[in-house]
């Protein structure tokens, strides 16, 4: 009773707002954002569908007028119920009495069109520069770290040929008016409702972060405790004729269908709200939207969610329950042993930046053709021994470039890998001599050859890195044979790509013998994308059809 | 350090310059043993004071702080005996702030304030005067020893504990900015963990007590001072932590920009800052979080340990961890803004052995980045290899697959073998549908295969939608997909059940909506379809395909039905319009653009590239034609949305030029086939075909043949192309060439009845009375399910 006093006074003072002179509505803003127990109330009633056929349209009413005060501070009152509000509104969309919540639509869809424009009505587009190690800025200076790390990257490539400029990108906006809520545009508007509601997180009282948790777990639910009783039922008694199962769907077991860009706005309300007071339910609601993400395969959803349970397990980055924003003393031990770590101890370990590749020399000693030819045929021979090896698991994989592919990625034998290693290793300088052999005896096998390093090109940015990383350490082998066995079965493992590149050179060049039709196409697709390289076979396959 | 102890021993002085200087650089095992050289009698205070400060600096710098407490307690008695002498001694104060030091760090707060005030450092800090560099230090450690221990006792005044706190961090990054200065650059200063713990409390003290804002000046503040390589580490936790602080606490409405009047406060107790007109001053939120996070991952990677030794486990653990966390932030705060970078994950590759979590990130970014798929289902296979009991790796590799490599085989390979790794019931239903996807993509796509090896993989398909409807019943994805299959096999009513539950499970469900309209529609129900589609688009009013199902259908249904689907048609255009105008719209409606639903559409689109780059090689100076050219390198270029998008356009002229025909408006159909072919280019298999239909209406046979080969030259398994093809020889008189061609055509797609029709009176003409009647009924069986468009139209890689 005492909830009906509270929230009949509010709405009454639904006239009143009108007509206030500014001070004194300013003054009453103050006073209704620092009521509680009325905010409390509100909320309740809003949760509450037994209030909805007697408050729900009022409260709307009176949030929208608030919503369109000059006053901010009642703005911020009625944004703190978006979440509760959007609620409702993904509730009871199917709702047969649909009549009831048209309010809520209206007001949803009201403060959405507001909010996407700006004062004088124009559609808001809200960028940001994306900031650079490059460039110097009042945190940091560029020379001093960054040169280490200029290695051209896609990224990096992008800004250059962008001109240099600042990247920008749109942090809000552009957003299209809608007249009516839809299948359609459902989805979109309460992905811009929440991520307005993001944007005054700071600012909108601490119920509603409980409240905008307890949506999210409402919301990811919904149907699924409905269904399972009745079904577990139905498939005792009849296991074997799944057509039954139709009798017992119920649009009661219908989910609600959520966009993955109306999750991650939802992850990130709830992650900033983990970290302020309601941390079991931030959890849980974390745990419920890493599920659904996890059955619909977003990969978006599952990064974002998998990033915040990483770093909510790995501690650096603090616990809500460490304090504040997760942001605690417990890092002090982290700094002193981190600090004695690259001052003490461990000086002698070799860290990301003191790490130097060593240059190999440029003149690899050319090797005579009298000599080369068993080489050569060792090489081939041991290369196929490899893939042999790797077919006998996979014998789905038939084509060569399948093979190569799953060749990398396949579990690294640690102990006689090493001594295969550095027999691959020299495999690889000699492939560079025997690609010259090779391009003297033959032109198209030297084509096919060229044509593959150029698509190999597309992942420079790594490769660049990685061939500098497994060079130097066979030398390193040589002297220690503790460290560097780990070090080099991963650097190995990772360059998976690039020797795959050498593989399926060798034997395309073995299978010299493939139409020069088809490295034509080959090279001629290759400059774009690997995509392609991958479907080059399937290429192939329409040119040689329409020249049959 | 190739000087021996064992020699004579050296001159006092120098022995005490030495030490000054060891001191200064904080080499306190140095130190020690060349203290431990002095005579103890010559100056036992000096001594005292030297063991004292070198004994307690080796116990800070000491990792298991409790096995070395003797060195803490010898520390405090060697300084207490110092200190007990006489107190006008110069070491006097020095001597009582270690003391404070030390018994701060025991626990003794009360104590170590004592010392403090007894050291009567007050006096040096009444005023901010330059001070040599040691003393900097000292005064800098009393702040920070006063602070900490006023915390930690019942003191309530935080704005002193505060004022204390910032005072020492701004001591102590001066101080090490003024050594950087004195000793050149890339000299490493440890300054103790009293300091260092110091420069950060100020901050957060601040935070608990609930002033946020001033929380993130401070850290501002600090991160604005000039970097020394001394606090390289230290900076790297402040700009992680303060982006913590805004991503978690300053949300954008209460977020203030950088103030640059603080870069201009200065005074030798003041650290040096970066100024000036040209740094880059983040004005959003975003700018700063990001900026903030890309300086920490930057500072955090180098520090990371290479080394795999057992003996640098724990630290490089540590620093991985410690740069995992920036990602993982980098992550939370990149997502929302639909911003996925992956070259941060393309530098990390070189520490990352055996991290998964490391490459599953990398995996999913590439994947959303829709930059280069295959290599996110390369990375997804080593997540895989790394974890053999996940089977998300697989599933993801195997969406991609579906969605942007059109591999179905490869899909069902990865499919299974998440099947095989899968111990999850909510992923199983899923699991089996992604299998049954890939099944059934198979056999709808590869027109060539053995007819038993497809009757399997159809059988395959239908299988695993229901074991997914068996293990899920309440997901409607399977419904939908067995509906599909069941309807492209013509078991339509069968079908139209399976919709209709795939429907009430979701009612928003636009595939099985087109599935649904579709089915009526084979069921003749024009008026029910039509009315289905109408109220479809209430809800979807931007839907081009439900949009062009209505053109159809109204073609079929209306009074002037060609009239009134030229109108929709036209309507479809302005939506193309728009929506490849701007991004957002794309958003409302081509999402769902998925008009062929068959893949070799695009694989002649890529066809239809490479023929346009080979024109542009070989016959440069025609550039007159530059426009179609532009206009097919425009569709390389695109991303895989937008070249759907491409394709629907061409599709809509296509239907307009078609009405037009149906309308025996000749001259319009052909003045919209030219305009069209000016922007998609000649070389599109679909004008083509379009001009043979536009020649075989107006009779002229042979130009028609001529297009219609044309267009399978490109896209050989065009069915509809190959199927007029045949008609025109039948037409021509040429029923032998009809034959191959219409059996060609019965090859890529059987359920054409038109086709099997053709094939009939060619068979007929032929003399093959039997097989002449057979194909006939086959037409009419298949005229009595058949669609108002193919089923294939209907999405097939649908997975929510």
């Amino acid at each position: 009773m005492a909830r009906k006093v509270l929230i009949n006074d509010w709405l009454s003072e639904f006239e009143r707002v009108d007509k206030l002179t500014v001070s004194q509505l300013q003054s009453y803003a103050i006073s209704v954002c620092n009521y509680p127990d009325l905010i409390n109330d509100l909320f309740d009633a809003l949760h509450d569908t037994a209030f909805h056929e007697q408050y729900l349209e009022k409260i709307c009413d009176q949030l929208f007028k608030f919503y369109r005060s000059k006053e901010d501070r009642l703005r911020l009152f009625t944004l703190m119920f978006i979440p509760t509000l959007i609620g409702i509104h993904l509730t009871n969309c199917y709702n047969v009495d649909k009549k009831l919540y048209r309010c809520v639509d209206v007001l949803l869809l009201s403060i959405y069109n507001l909010e996407i424009v700006d004062e004088e009505g124009e559609i808001l587009n809200r960028k940001f520069r994306l900031p650079s190690m490059v460039r110097p800025s009042i945190f940091h200076e560029p020379s001093s770290v960054s040169s280490q790390n200029s290695a051209l990257t896609e990224h990096a490539l992008l800004r250059l040929e962008s001109g240099g400029g600042d990247q920008t990108l749109s942090s809000f906006g552009p957003h299209v008016e809608y007249d009516v809520i839809n299948c359609g545009n459902r989805m979109i508007i309460m992905t811009v409702l929440l991520k307005v509601y993001n944007h005054y997180l700071s600012s909108v009282p601490k119920q509603s972060y409980l409240a905008l948790c307890k949506m999210a777990i409402k919301v990811m639910r919904y149907g699924s405790n409905n269904c399972n009783t009745k079904l577990e039922n139905s498939a005792n008694a009849e296991n074997s004729n799944f057509t039954n199962y139709s009798k017992f769907i119920s649009r009661k077991c219908a989910k609600i269908p959520l966009s993955s860009e109306f999750l991650v706005q939802l992850l990130n309300s709830v992650y900033f709200c983990m970290f302020n007071g309601v941390e079991n339910e931030g959890f849980e609601a974390l745990e419920e939207i890493y599920n659904r993400a996890f059955v619909n395969l977003y990969a978006d959803v599952l990064m974002m969610s998998m990033a915040i349970k990483n770093s909510l397990r790995v501690n650096p980055s603090g616990q809500p329950r460490d304090g504040p924003m997760g942001i605690s003393v417990a890092l002090s031990p982290t700094s002193t042993t981190f600090s004695s770590a690259t001052s003490g101890v461990s000086k002698a370990a070799i860290t990301n930046a003191s790490f130097r590749t060593k240059k190999l020399p440029d003149d690899i000693p050319i090797v005579t053709n009298s000599s080369s030819h068993p080489h050569l045929t060792s090489i081939n021979e041991e290369n196929e021994e490899v893939n042999e090896k790797e077919k006998i698991p996979k014998p789905s994989s038939a084509t060569s470039t399948k093979q190569a592919s799953s060749g990398g990625i396949l579990p690294v034998n640690k102990i006689p890998m090493l001594q295969l290693l550095k027999e691959r290793k020299d495999k690889k300088k000699e492939a560079n001599t025997t690609a010259k052999i090779i391009k003297v005896r033959s032109e198209n096998g030297d084509l096919i050859h060229r044509s593959f390093t150029e698509t190999g090109d597309a992942n420079a940015g790594v490769e660049s890195d990685t061939s500098g990383i497994s060079e130097p350490k066979s030398d390193y082998g040589s002297e220690n044979e503790m460290i560097p066995l780990n070090t080099y079965t991963s650097k190995k493992a990772f360059n998976g790509e690039e020797q795959n590149s050498n593989c399926s050179s060798n034997t395309s060049s073995n299978a010299m013998v493939v139409p020069l039709l088809s490295s034509n196409s080959e090279s001629r697709l290759s400059s774009t994308s690997i995509h392609q390289e991958m479907n080059v076979k399937l290429n192939d396959e329409i040119v040689c059809e329409t020249y049959k | 350090m190739s000087y021996s102890s064992t020699s004579t021993p050296k001159s006092k002085a120098r022995l005490e310059s030495e030490i000054e200087r060891n001191r200064e650089e904080g080499h306190w095992k140095r130190c020690l043993e060349l203290a431990q050289q002095l005579p103890v009698e010559s100056n036992s205070q000096l001594v005292q004071f030297l063991l004292g400060e070198t004994k307690l600096e080796l116990f800070l710098e000491s990792d298991k702080q409790s096995s070395s407490s003797s060195l803490l307690k010898e520390a405090k008695k060697h300084l207490i005996s110092c200190v007990s002498g006489s107190n006008t001694s110069p070491l006097f104060m020095d001597a009582n702030l270690l003391l404070a030091k030390s018994y701060y760090i025991s626990g003794d707060y009360e104590e170590a304030l004592k010392c403090i005030e007894i050291s009567g450092i007050d006096t040096v800090t009444q005023v901010e005067k330059p001070l040599p560099l040691r003393v900097m230090k000292l005064v800098a450690e009393s702040f920070a020893v006063r602070g900490m221990s006023l915390d930690k006792g019942d003191e309530q005044n935080h704005e002193f504990i505060i004022t204390c706190l910032t005072k020492a961090s701004d001591l102590t990054i001066r101080y090490l900015q003024n050594i950087e200065k004195q000793h050149g650059p890339y000299t490493v200063v440890n300054v103790g963990p009293i300091l260092e713990v110091a420069i950060q409390r100020a901050a957060i003290e601040l935070i608990e007590s609930g002033k946020v804002d001033k929380a993130v000046i401070q850290y501002r503040n600090l991160m604005n001072a000039c970097e020394t390589q001394s606090t390289l580490n230290t900076r790297q936790i402040i700009s992680r932590q303060l982006a913590e602080i805004i991503m978690r606490g300053v949300s954008k409405s209460v977020w203030t920009p950088f103030d640059t009047s603080i870069t201009t406060s200065s005074g030798p107790w003041k650290p040096l800052r970066y100024f000036g007109q040209s740094l880059f001053v983040p004005k959003t939120r975003e700018e700063e979080v990001i900026l903030l996070l890309i300086i920490s991952e930057m500072l955090a990677s180098r520090n990371v340990v290479l080394d795999r030794g057992p003996e640098f486990h724990e630290s490089r653990i540590q620093s991985l961890d410690n740069v995992m966390a920036v990602y993982d932030l980098m992550t939370i705060f990149y997502t929302p803004l639909k911003n996925y970078v992956y070259d941060m994950f393309e530098r990390a590759m070189k520490f990352s052995f055996e991290v998964k979590h490391i490459w599953f990130q990398f995996a999913m970014t590439l994947m959303e980045s829709k930059k280069c798929p295959a290599r996110a289902v390369k990375l997804f296979e080593e997540v895989a290899r790394i974890d053999p009991h996940d089977p998300l790796p697989c599933l993801l590799a195997s969406k991609i697959c579906i969605l942007e490599l059109d591999q179905p085989e490869e899909a069902l390979r990865l499919a299974e073998k998440a099947f095989e790794r899968n111990n999850n019931e909510a992923l199983l239903s899923k699991i089996h549908v992604i299998i049954g996807m890939a099944s059934a993509l198979v056999v709808e796509e590869a027109t060539e295969t053995v007819k038993k090896l497809k009757s399997d993989y159809a059988e395959k398909a239908i299988e695993n939608f229901k074991l997914a409807i068996k293990v899920n019943p309440s997901d409607h994805l399977p419904y939908f997909h067995l509906a599909l299959t069941l309807a492209r096999q013509r078991s339509i009513n069968e079908a139209i059940e399976n919709a209709q539950t795939a429907l009430l499970l979701n009612p928003e469900h636009i595939p099985t909506i087109q599935l649904l309209i579709l089915c009526l529609s084979s069921l003749k129900q024009y008026d029910e379809a039509l009315k289905l589609c109408e109220a479809a688009l209430e809800e979807f009013p931007d839907q081009l395909l439900l949009l062009y199902i209505k053109a159809h259908l109204e073609e079929v249904l209306c009074d002037d039905g060609r009239e009134v689907a030229l109108l929709t048609a036209k309507h479809m255009l302005k939506c193309c319009k728009i929506a490849a105008s701007g991004e957002q719209e794309k958003v409302t409606c081509g999402d769902t653009v998925n008009l062929t639903g068959t893949n070799y559409d695009t694989m002649s689109l890529r066809m239809e590239q490479t023929l346009s780059e080979v024109a542009s090689v070989d016959s440069a100076p025609v550039q007159i034609e530059g426009m179609s050219i532009t206009g097919s390198n425009a569709a390389s270029s695109m991303n895989l949305g937008s070249k759907k998008l491409w394709n629907f356009h061409i599709h809509v002229w296509m239907l307009v030029a078609e009405l037009f025909i149906k309308l025996n408006q000749i001259s319009e159909a052909e003045s919209c086939v030219e305009g069209a072919s000016a922007i998609f280019g000649p070389l599109s298999h679909q004008f083509m075909y379009l001009k043979g239909i536009l020649h075989k209406a107006k009779g002229q046979l042979i130009e028609a043949k001529i297009c219609f080969q044309n267009a399978i030259s490109i896209n050989p398994k065009h069915a509809k192309a190959l199927q007029q093809l045949g008609h025109t020889y039948h037409l021509l008189g040429n029923h032998v060439v009809a034959d191959k061609y219409l059996r060609d055509s019965l090859k890529m797609d059987a359920s054409l009845h038109e086709t099997w029709s053709f094939m009939g009176s060619v068979l007929d003409t032929l003399g093959d009375h039997n097989r002449a009647s057979t194909c006939q009924m086959t037409a009419l069986q298949l005229e009595a399910t058949s669609p108002i468009l193919s089923f294939n139209v209907v999405p097939r890689t649908v997975f929510e």
